[in-house]
């Protein structure tokens, strides 16, 4: 084991009996109304929590409905390493959330739990980019999910979970935490569940069953913003799909759809759009439309590495294919620098191989 | 660390010719190795191997082929090393080349590659030596230095051994030749001495490379390196002073002047630093040597006893500006770093005088290094430790911001700065103070636009959703902004186009600027990219959306117009007229544009008229629909002169807008049956056209505008048809004599010039014709008709005073309408006869008066001759003529077109001996100097021009179709066997061409596609759509039966987009495969293209440089057919600056600035709203 997942694995086991008991003075913003409830977090579950205020009757705040919680004495490097996360660099989150837990004074358990499932996430998005981190990465979370099943990241991390196990290809395992997030009381949980469910039907090569599993998934979407969010996820992919089946006019339609209708601000929705685009277009020969596509991924989505990482590979390639060489070196440069272990930087290694 | 091989590889370039190779297949064959070589150009090394595997397994590649193969994969090898990423994988495809290139020397140790092959195994050990050397020098291996030393020294040793080697075979075979040769007499032996003259050379300089390296393998300083380095400097020298008329020769020089540097004998070094650099010439190899020499001479300046960094920064500077495309190759990168070192230094002197002059060298520093540290190599360390450095020295201002509010702040600061110094700067160039101060200002400039770049780049990186909504669409537009400064023209377009899209509705105007500025940046990029139009239509359609966005969103602003002209403009260019003219006519009357846009909405629906004709099937439009853009055409033109004519005084010159919109009117008038009008419209004031086209001296018409020799023959054409209609015989000459007056001053080819004239006019009197039949107009058809016949009729009975031109002219217009009615064989034989007998009385009187004709136009008669002979059928006359011509012109390109045409007409015609001529139209006939199809094609394909001339490629696609159609027909006649085999090779020249020739238009495709289905169907296979574009053929086993059910052309990787078959070609496809794009009545469009376009780039008359093999040239003894097809350039659209300041727009009665003709872009006026200054000011 690594030494950050060993530390984690410990700090786990050490905490898991003083969760049940959260108290202290936090601020909490909702995602649905960007409304802040300043209070004491208490009565945690896997759905929702309360915010405990001063006076009057405590606030109640579903699990899916949370933007962003500023714990009273939490190191300032937590701050920083939730905006790192944000910003697509998940090893310095990493670091900062593992130096968060060292440096906080007293923290009570709400905080050392929060940490701990923070530092699984970070963990779990690090490995999906690179699989030699993906068994680690699942440990990690499975250890954080026994010690703290009543948490309101749990769902969170069931989903995260699912899509470590899909990268493994261990789809048996994915299809059992994806029925366990559909079991979740929210829509647009159940949503990405089934979301999830049409990945795994591409990675089994079952492609008009995924169609059809996206296509109902975009059916049933309500209008919450969350469920229109999970709509756009849907359609995304079944644009997946249509794109491994050869059938670029219809994918190009349904991804014109996501960037310009979707929504702006779920950045790996729209990077991964643009990514398909780019291939769709590419596979069509249209190649300057399939660089401006990509290049969409370079400039405004670029912290989304995964993405980034690919969009900087076939840029290396096509901007040499339209007679604009030095931009091809720059963007293999920047792929080299920025990417130097990810999967796409490998593929660039050499023309023959 | 990457291995590299060693730069000076690169110099070896200009003597390592692409192929050396059995070059050119044998006629009828399949081109093996020029479809490795192309696959090669596009960079798939995979599939070349995996062409080479299966050319090896198949037992009828011929031997001399699969002999090669193994050398080869070498070359692919080598050329996928040097684009290999890790030094592993690079290392291991040297080590398989090497293999490779060991097989091939021991298999054939005689061949005549395989002292090459040799170089090439020398120089791999050698570029792995350098590794060993420069793991010597990492700090991290000290405790190893020696064993590394150690190793390069005996990997430099073997090089030597094998370079030996190769120079004794390349020595050997040089003094086989003879002392004295006839460069004129043996043209090929002369060439093939010189090639192995270059290759002794190289592996002379080889050896002396290896001496200059293994003193690299000792301590700098030690004795060993020192008189190392003393033996290569003498090595060079001798080089240099017996070969110092070659490249080779100035390469050796070069590299004893850095033999000199390392020994700290600078002035020597410089000396001959300057030397080469003043050397004549800078193309090609030259160009390459000159650029590594001035690397070298940077160093010397930069060095602490020269201490020369003003000049080396300067000089670096230049070769940047020059040569920006290359600032990315292992040299360019080598001079970016020592301009970055000049900068530092520059700094560090500055300090102690003018902190600001310091601190704005090292920032150039900084910039020039911060671009450097992007690219692996030697200098991305060196680069990195200075970027720190200079960090120190600029101070905590400098600091890296944290937050998007500071990264923000900072780069609007830097923006609002770049935008002061823009107008100090534009203030200094009009007082034209000094041009010191203004560099000064310059390079301030350039460093606040970097700076802005990097402050918004970081600071969108660090938005988080705390941060403001509006001050992120701000810092994305003003990052377009920048980046559209900078040439990023895409990069420009995505952020813009993301904001207008994303924009909060109440933040003001953001999102209208921002999708101007998008559309601003696609045209710029359009206007930038130098590739032909028809490899532009992606960026035509990125223009398009963009505009779609602004009329779509904000259809009632000014920047909608400017869109709908844009619009028009580029759907102009794409051959959409219909379209572009309903755009121009979408802008309202209150635009300043107004009247130009209605006259370009009226020509643009006159093209749509004229390009009717053309369109077959769906595509073609009702006669209705003809008529009713006829009717629109018009009607916007009739608008544009009346608005026109109302804004401007009776007297005077008519501006070119109005002269052209009335050109444009009397064009389709005429074909109306309104002759009279037209020629009142032309001739009649106020505003007269032809007044406006008059010059005083014919022979000093300027290249662009009304009075252009094109236009105003264009002019002249429309009213000498004008007269034909109205059948007045007298001003008929008279304006022929004018016209022929205007084409015969344009210089030396004049006369030429006046032979085409008259070749054009008949074209163009056919295509109207044609045109007419094509929409079910037979009234005016029957009408036109009768007028041309009666006008020439009585032209012939004139016999008296008829000159080269008449007699031409009437040949021509016979021969037009003799096409014209083929259908009916004997209307259309009388016209051919009467057109031979025009060109037969020229040839006649010519033999009387050696003054009637030059003999170049008797040439033109004869092919023109030989064309009417063909038509006839009556081949053997024609060959025999054609004999004469080719024995005159036996290079021309167009001649040869014509001589195949003769066989393969012949071979189609059903007479005796078809598949002779048949075969002889793809193979040729020696003995009267044919190439035959398959020749041409070879020949075009490896001439110089064919990379840089679209001329050469589309001759060569016409070529290799007609080669396969003859081929097919000839097939058709043979037993199964044979006939299998001919269809085989078709099949492999149309899917290799289709892999190769990636550029191929879909009407070129489309022709491909569907002779490449009834050749499949011919051959008994399953019928497939030709592979295209990146899909590469896997060849079938030849022992697979004709009657499987396999496809012969399987495809390895679907990833194109494969079109269904177009209509099938004429089963008798002769040779016109001619598309003149934009000529419509009378040539009008390209009338108007030829007035507004740039000067063309592309000349027809390109001859091959001598030492071309087989040399081609386009000398066009006129009347060939159509030989070569032009394609149309496109003018640029003028591009809408964004400026940091307001530009008034251009309001009241002011003529437009010029004309919509064809395909000349009117310009969106207005320019991207300047933004509004970051920080509220």
């Amino acid at each position: 084991m690594t030494r950050p997942f060993a530390l984690l694995a410990f700090t786990v086991v050490v905490t898991a009996a003083h969760v049940s008991s959260l108290l202290a003075a936090d601020t909490v913003t909702r995602k649905s109304d960007g409304k802040r409830f300043l209070g004491t977090i208490t009565d945690m579950s896997r759905t929702e929590f309360k915010v405990k205020k001063q006076a009057g009757e405590p606030d109640v705040i579903q699990a899916n409905d949370v933007t962003s919680i500023d714990w009273e004495g939490a190191p300032p490097e937590l701050r920083l390493g939730v905006t790192d996360e944000n910003g697509g660099k998940y090893e310095l989150a990493f670091q900062r959330y593992e130096k968060s837990k060292k440096d906080a004074k007293n923290p009570n358990d709400a905080l050392k739990t929060e940490l701990d499932y923070l530092m699984a996430r970070a963990a779990a998005r690090i490995a999906l980019t690179d699989p030699d981190k993906l068994a680690t990465a699942i440990t990690g979370l499975q250890a954080v999910q026994k010690a703290f099943p009543q948490y309101f990241r749990y769902y969170e991390s069931v989903s995260l979970l699912g899509q470590l196990q899909i990268a493994k290809g261990d789809f048996a395992a994915a299809r059992t935490s994806f029925d366990l997030l559909a079991k979740a009381p929210w829509n647009d949980y159940k949503l990405a569940a089934q979301i999830a469910t049409g990945t795994i039907l591409i990675a089994e090569n079952k492609l008009d069953e995924a169609v059809k599993e996206f296509e109902a998934a975009a059916a049933s979407a309500g209008d919450s913003p969350a469920d229109q969010t999970r709509k756009y996820e849907a359609m995304l992919g079944q644009a997946r799909a249509l794109v491994i089946q050869a059938k670029h006019e219809e994918a190009l339609k349904i991804l014109e759809t996501v960037t310009d209708k979707g929504p702006v601000e779920e950045s790996a929705l729209q990077a991964e759009a643009y990514v398909l685009q780019g291939d769709a277009l590419q596979a069509l020969g249209r190649m300057k439309e399939a660089a401006l596509a990509y290049l969409h991924v370079d400039i405004l989505f670029s912290r989304e590495s995964t993405f980034h990482a690919a969009a900087l590979f076939h840029l290396s390639k096509i901007w040499r294919l339209v007679q604009l060489k030095e931009r091809g070196d720059e963007a293999e440069a920047k792929l080299v620098q920025n990417y130097p272990n990810s999967p796409w930087r490998k593929k660039l290694a050499a023309p023959a191989e | 660390m990457t291995f590299r091989l060693s730069g000076y590889l690169v110099l070896l370039a200009w003597l390592v010719p692409l192929a050396m190779f059995p070059a050119a297949p044998a006629r009828g064959e399949e081109p093996y190795l020029e479809f490795v070589q192309g696959l090669r150009d596009q960079q798939y090394y995979d599939y070349a191997l995996i062409y080479l595997d299966q050319i090896g397994a198949r037992s009828n590649v011929p031997a001399e082929i699969k002999q090669v193969i193994p050398y080869q994969k070498a070359m692919i090898l080598l050329d996928g090393s040097k684009r290999a990423r890790t030094p592993e994988k690079q290392t291991e495809q040297l080590v398989q080349a090497l293999g490779f290139l060991e097989q091939f020397v021991k298999n054939s140790p005689n061949h005549a590659s395989a002292a090459d092959a040799n170089s090439d195994r020398a120089q791999i050990l050698l570029g792995m030596g350098q590794v060993e050397i420069l793991q010597s020098r990492s700090p991290a291996n000290q405790g190893a230095k020696r064993e590394f030393q150690g190793k390069a020294r005996d990997l430099i040793a073997k090089a030597r051994q094998v370079f030996q080697t190769a120079f004794n075979q390349h020595e050997a075979a040089y003094k086989k030749f003879p002392v004295s040769i006839d460069e004129q007499k043996d043209r090929q032996l002369f060439a093939s001495r010189a090639q192995s003259e270059v290759n002794m050379i190289t592996a002379m300089l080889n050896l002396a490379m290896c001496t200059y390296h293994e003193a690299q393998t000792h301590d700098t300083g030690s004795t060993d390196f020192k008189q190392l380095l003393s033996k290569a400097a003498d090595e060079f020298e001798k080089m240099h002073q017996r070969y110092r008329s070659q490249v080779g020769g100035l390469y050796a020089r070069a590299w004893q002047g850095k033999c000199f540097e390392e020994q700290n004998d600078l002035q020597k070094a410089m000396g001959i630093y300057n030397e080469l650099l003043d050397h004549p010439g800078n193309e090609g190899p030259l160009a390459r040597l000159k650029a590594q020499t001035l690397y070298f001479k940077l160093i010397c300046l930069n060095s602490k006893d020269r201490n020369d960094n003003q000049l080396a920064a300067d000089l670096a500077d230049e070769w940047l500006k020059k040569h920006q495309s290359e600032s990315r190759t292992e040299t360019g990168i080598g001079i970016q770093w020592e301009q970055a070192k000049a900068f530092e230094v520059l700094g560090d002197k500055a300090a102690r005088e003018s902190k600001a002059d310091a601190e704005r060298a090292w920032r150039q520093a900084r910039t020039i290094a911060t671009q450097i540290v992007r690219f692996p190599g030697e200098f991305k360390d060196a680069s990195q430790s200075m970027i720190q450095r200079l960090q120190v020295k600029l101070g905590g201002k400098e600091q890296t911001p944290k937050d998007f509010d500071t990264a923000f702040g900072l780069g609007g600061q830097a923006f609002r700065s770049a935008i002061e110094l823009r107008k100090v700067i534009d203030g200094v160039k009009k007082s034209r103070d000094s041009a010191e101060e203004l560099a000064k200002f310059e390079q301030d400039w350039k460093n606040e636009i970097n700076d802005a770049a990097r402050n918004f780049e970081l600071a969108l990186a660090l938005a988080t959703k705390r941060d403001s909504a509006k001050n992120i669409s701000e810092a994305r537009l003003w990052y377009a902004y920048v980046n559209y400064w900078q040439n990023k023209n895409y990069e420009a377009a995505v952020l813009a186009q993301y904001v207008a899209r994303t924009a909060d509705k109440d933040n003001g105007s953001v999102a209208l600027d921002a999708a101007f500025m998008a559309m601003a940046a696609f045209v710029k990029a359009y206007n930038e990219n130098k590739a032909p139009i028809d490899q532009k239509a992606e960026d035509i359609r990125m223009i398009i959306r963009a505009c779609n966005m602004i009329t779509d969103r904000w259809p009632a602003s000014d920047k909608a117009n400017d869109a709908r002209m844009t619009l028009g403009s580029i759907y102009s260019g794409a051959k959409k007229p219909a379209e572009a003219a309903e755009w121009f006519g979408k802008v309202p009357e209150s635009d300043p544009r107004y009247a130009e846009a209605q006259a370009s909405a009226g020509q643009a629906y006159m093209n749509a008229y004229s390009n009717a004709g053309r369109l077959t099937g769906a595509d073609k439009p009702s006669v209705e629909q003809l008529n009713e853009w006829l009717k629109l055409a018009q009607q916007h033109l009739r608008t544009g002169i009346a608005k026109l004519t109302a804004s401007l005084p009776t007297e005077g010159v008519a501006p070119p807008e109005l002269v052209n919109a009335k050109f444009l009117l009397a064009t389709i008038i005429i074909t109306q049956g309104q002759e009279t009008e037209a020629i009142k419209l032309l001739l009649d004031d106020p505003h007269s056209v032809i007044k406006a086209i008059t010059v005083a001296d014919e022979a000093a018409r300027p290249e662009k505008g009304v009075t252009s020799r094109k236009f105003a023959s264009g002019v002249y054409k429309v009213l000498l048809r004008a007269y034909i209609g109205t059948n007045n015989l007298d001003k008929g000459r008279e304006t022929m004599k004018t016209l022929e007056a205007i084409t015969a001053s344009g210089g030396s080819d004049g006369l030429a010039d006046v032979t085409q004239l008259y070749v054009d006019l008949g074209k163009m009197l056919k295509e109207e014709l044609d045109r007419l039949k094509n929409n079910g107009e037979i009234e005016r058809f029957d009408k036109l008709m009768t007028a041309f016949e009666t006008f020439l009729n009585e032209m012939v009975s004139r016999k008296e005073g008829h000159s080269f031109g008449s007699l031409s002219w009437i040949g021509e217009t016979y021969f037009a309408l003799g096409e014209t009615v083929s259908s009916d064989a004997a209307k259309s034989t009388a016209f051919y006869d009467k057109a031979g007998t025009a060109f037969g009385d020229v040839l006649t009187k010519a033999a009387a008066d050696q003054n009637f004709a030059t003999p170049e136009q008797l040439l033109g008669v004869k092919v023109r001759q030989v064309r009417v002979l063909r038509f006839k059928k009556e081949f053997e006359p024609a060959e025999t003529l054609m004999g004469e011509v080719l024995k005159a012109r036996p290079n021309d390109i167009k001649v040869q077109f014509a001589a195949c045409e003769v066989y393969q007409d012949w071979g189609a015609s059903g007479q005796a001996d078809s598949a002779k001529k048949l075969l002889a139209a793809f193979r040729g006939n020696r003995s009267l100097g044919v190439w035959g199809w398959g020749e041409i094609a070879a020949k075009l394909r490896k001439s110089k021009a064919f990379k840089t001339d679209p001329t050469y490629v589309e001759t060569y696609l016409d070529a290799i179709f007609n080669g396969t159609v003859a081929r097919q027909r000839y097939a058709r006649d043979l037993p199964v066997k044979e006939r299998q085999k001919e269809l085989e090779r078709c099949l492999t020249e149309l899917t290799t061409t289709a892999s190769v020739m990636r550029e191929m238009s879909d009407e070129r495709y489309a022709k491909f596609n569907a002779i490449y289905r009834e050749v499949l169907q011919e051959a008994g296979k399953p019928v497939a759509d030709l592979p295209r574009s990146l899909n590469v053929p896997v060849v079938a086993p030849e022992e697979e039966a004709p009657d499987e059910k396999k496809p012969v052309a399987a495809v390895v990787e679907k990833k194109g987009n494969q079109k269904a078959a177009e209509p099938k070609p004429e089963p008798n496809a002769m040779v016109t495969i001619v598309v003149l794009v934009g000529i419509c009545v009378f040539g009008v469009g390209g009338v108007g293209w030829v007035m507004f376009r740039p000067k063309p780039k592309l000349q027809l008359a390109a001859s091959a440089s001598k030492d071309e093999a087989g040399p081609v040239t386009f000398l066009g003894v006129g009347g060939g057919g159509d030989r070569p097809a032009t394609g149309f350039d496109a003018s640029p659209i003028a591009t809408p600056k964004p400026r940091p300041a307001s530009v008034p727009a251009a309001t009241g009665a002011k003529p437009a600035s010029r004309p919509g003709a064809a395909g000349a872009a009117p310009a969106p006026k207005s320019r991207p709203k300047p933004p509004a200054a970051p920080g509220g000011e």
